[in-house]
């Protein structure tokens, strides 16, 4: 067996070579270590990128155009002149109010009534409506800016959100009550479309981008005017709906300054599978009504049937109330 | 106790214990930057005993060069024999939870702590 001496250059060379390897083997490891450190903050890098994306998004909902691009740096883009636009235009309204204000702890009002309106407003940003502004209870959302896609498309979508949040303010109405308010909540709705002014109105200090114009006061007034858990649309609005939409003639109301009277549908919901929809038991004919025979078998009857019976009552109701 | 202020993050070497503490958002700008940094760490280790602590507990962020400089300062501690390295990590931070379990593959005697 061949002896190896220390200094033999191939044990020298031998050693080089290890040393060489160790060091590869190192450098393998710490360029492993180093590439996952960097995929760790790219990919969270990466998800914040997207959550600033989805935030910008909602934030064009909740700002105005003005008031966005101003803080996304876009000065560029501001635009500060006026332009006219056919919109439809939302109204809502809490019935009672101020009744309710003065009954109920501010704690709690404050906080059913944000609730209230973060659900509300979620629901009108889910059908792309621009939030124009809260008053106090009150909402004002348009449909056609500053995205515009058509007429019938904004007056559908309006109808939808409307539907969607009567729907959940039933529910709401209950917990309202179960709250201590014994008021509930019933909230009165208006829309209507035509040509509006969009701009910015206000003072030097104080700028709101908003709209203005005749047709957002008929809006506003169509609300007033609406039934208890209502929502009253002009016959403009109304022609622009399609046929799922199910809507009743209500009234023809006279404009001041304005020569032609409007004609006020209430819009019930969708047809057939609402339970809202058209109904067979209560006629309204103006001030009047005719009220059909209801009979409920518990046995024979489906509890639809019960609902759509409570439905009529509940709508007579109103109607008695409102023609007093 | 020596402290470096390394641009939004601060390492502080406490002599007594052999512990070195990163507070901060480490994310100087290229391996030139972090000279500085590797030659504290370099200091730190000539004067502590036989195991260094490096406490990253408090240190939100650290950027490649960063981890780099951190990584070729364990393989020179491992050439040399010493000073045995334990890392505090913690978990709650994201970068930490895998880039400083690969410190222990660069050298097998690095304990990690959480």
């Amino acid at each position: 067996m061949e002896h190896q001496h220390p200094y033999d250059p191939n044990v020298k060379w031998k050693e080089e070579r290890q040393k060489l390897l160790d060091e590869i083997q190192d450098l393998k490891v710490l360029y492993k270590t180093i590439a996952e450190h960097s995929s760790t903050i790219e990919n969270e890098l990466e998800t914040k990128n997207q959550e600033i994306t989805t935030l910008i998004q909602q934030l064009r909902k909740y700002l105005s155009p003005q008031l966005y691009n101003l803080i996304l740096g876009e000065q560029g883009k501001t635009d500060l002149s006026y332009k006219r636009k056919f919109l439809t235009i939302f109204f809502s309204d809490i019935i009672g109010f101020t009744e309710i204000s003065d009954r109920i702890d501010p704690e709690i009002l404050s906080e059913v009534l944000n609730r209230y309106l973060n659900e509300m407003a979620q629901i009108a940003i889910k059908f792309g409506g621009t939030i124009d502004k809260f008053i106090g209870d009150a909402l004002m959302i348009f449909f056609g800016d500053p995205e515009y896609v058509d007429d019938q498309r904004h007056a559908q979508d309006c109808g939808h959100m409307a539907i969607a949040m009567q729907k959940r303010i039933r529910e709401l109405d209950i917990e309202w009550k179960n709250r201590g308010i014994s008021h509930g909540l019933k909230v009165r709705m208006g829309m209507h479309s035509g040509y509006c002014t969009v701009g910015n109105f206000g003072s030097e200090n104080r700028m709101d981008y908003t709209i203005i114009g005749g047709n957002v006061n008929i809006a506003h007034r169509l609300e007033s005017l609406s039934v208890p858990n209502g929502i009253f649309i002009s016959s403009i609005t109304r022609n622009l709906l399609s046929e799922e939409f199910v809507t009743r003639f209500s009234q023809t109301f006279h404009v001041k300054g304005i020569h032609y009277p409007i004609d006020i549908y209430e819009l019930l919901g969708y047809r057939d599978t609402d339970s809202q929809a058209p109904d067979s038991y209560l006629i309204q004919n103006g001030k009047g009504f005719q009220l059909r025979n209801i009979e409920f078998d518990p046995d024979a009857d489906s509890p639809e049937k019960l609902q759509k019976i409570e439905n009529t009552l509940h709508r007579l109701l109103s109607h008695i109330e409102n023609n007093r | 106790m020596k402290t470096l202020n390394a641009g939004e993050s601060t390492i502080t070497y406490h002599e007594a214990e052999s512990l070195l503490t990163f507070t901060g958002s480490m994310r100087l700008a290229n391996m030139k930057e972090y000279d500085v940094v590797a030659e504290f760490l370099h200091e730190s280790s000539e004067s502590s005993k036989d195991r260094l602590t490096l406490d990253l507990k408090s240190l939100r962020f650290l950027n490649s060069s960063g981890i780099t400089t951190l990584s070729l300062f364990i393989l020179t501690c491992k050439k040399q024999g010493y000073p045995k390295i334990t890392v505090v990590k913690n978990d709650t931070i994201s970068w930490q939870q895998k880039s400083i379990t690969n410190f222990k593959k660069l050298w097998d005697e690095v304990e990690i702590e959480n």
